[in-house]
């Protein structure tokens, strides 16, 4: 923890309704300085904004992965299953298939709602959760100002 | 073997390419496809769909990115029609995946622009395509390696005749 300083003592002393603002000289980045109280009430959970519901994963496709990443390790070893597309409605496999044209045939006749259901290769890492970092790149260069 | 891009050119020098009316700058050596985008369920293309172009770049590190913009102007989808089936992270930012068909028009021969009188391919984008929801990136869909990877295409690009073919591999074994 770092102490404040006398004048710091002092703004603080001084502030009224305003929270004082330091500023860091080698880079003039600003700082607000608040009582801890405060700045824990600020940072609760409840004060964030919440994600909208729409910009999660749909509860039965995220157990369709649970299911296929259960599986496969079984899918993986058995050479009837490799490399094949495989369905997964909710914690369920309804399908497995040589190709994607063929499986997806299979979700339109059962009508399996868009919300429900995934359709993967059965490959290493097949159904995984994880946030995955990707490189941007697509860096443009416009010779016409260069 | 289905040809996705039949010698297509790119250019040392920027250009355009009219979009729904909308006019887009292409600049010098990039490589152009022209997709549509179907709901993940329609795995026939759609007769109705008007191409656009996307940017064929293999540095890029996910099948599909585009902005949600061009999904509703260009696509003619509305997102919330394509469920989330994940997220990515770039650069500190969380962009969500959604699940979709990417269907590509194949090109006349050596045309950049023109497009052959052949069905649409599908590729598959089993992750997920990375739609942008907000910001100016990408200024233009791009197509990323893992797109080619994961649908086993064959990319070859002739710098000294500045062409690019995209086709699917050449099968040997008849029964396959």
């Amino acid at each position: 923890m770092t102490e404040l300083t006398p004048e710091q003592q002092r703004v603080l002393d001084t502030a009224t309704d305003q929270p004082p603002v330091v500023v860091d000289r080698r880079t003039d980045a600003t700082y607000v300085l608040v009582r801890a109280e405060v700045y824990e009430q600020l940072t609760r959970k409840e004060n964030q904004p919440s994600e909208p519901a729409d910009r999660e994963v749909p509860e039965g496709i995220r157990s369709a992965k649970a299911a296929l990443r259960r599986d496969l390790p079984r899918l993986l070893a058995d050479r009837r299953t490799r490399g094949k597309y495989v369905c997964y409605h909710k914690g369920e496999r309804v399908a497995v298939g040589k190709d994607y044209v063929s499986v997806m045939g299979e979700v339109v006749r059962r009508d399996i709602p868009e919300e429900e259901y995934i359709v993967a290769r059965v490959r290493p890492g097949a159904g995984s959760d994880e946030e995955e970092e990707v490189d941007r790149t697509f860096v443009e260069l416009d010779q016409d100002s260069a | 073997m289905s040809l996705l891009l039949d010698r297509s050119p790119f250019s040392d020098q920027a250009g355009e390419v009219v979009v729904r009316g909308e006019r887009v700058r292409v600049r010098a050596n990039q490589i152009i496809l022209w997709v549509s985008l179907t709901p993940r369920r329609v795995t026939a293309p759609n007769p109705m769909a008007v191409p656009f172009p996307v940017i064929l770049d293999t540095g890029h590190s996910h099948s599909l990115s585009i902005r949600e913009r061009h999904v509703v102007e260009w696509g003619g989808l509305r997102p919330e029609a394509l469920p989330r089936v994940g997220h990515i992270r770039e650069q500190d930012n969380r962009i969500p995946l959604r699940s979709a068909n990417i269907w590509v028009h194949p090109n006349e021969r050596g045309e950049r622009e023109r497009l052959a009188d052949r069905s649409p391919h599908l590729v598959e984008a089993e992750n997920g395509i990375a739609v942008y929801p907000t910001g100016d990136f990408p200024r233009l869909p791009i197509l990323g390696l893992r797109a080619i990877a994961e649908n086993n295409l064959v990319l070859k690009v002739d710098g000294r005749r500045r062409e690019a073919t995209l086709r699917t591999p050449i099968r040997w074994w008849p029964f396959s």
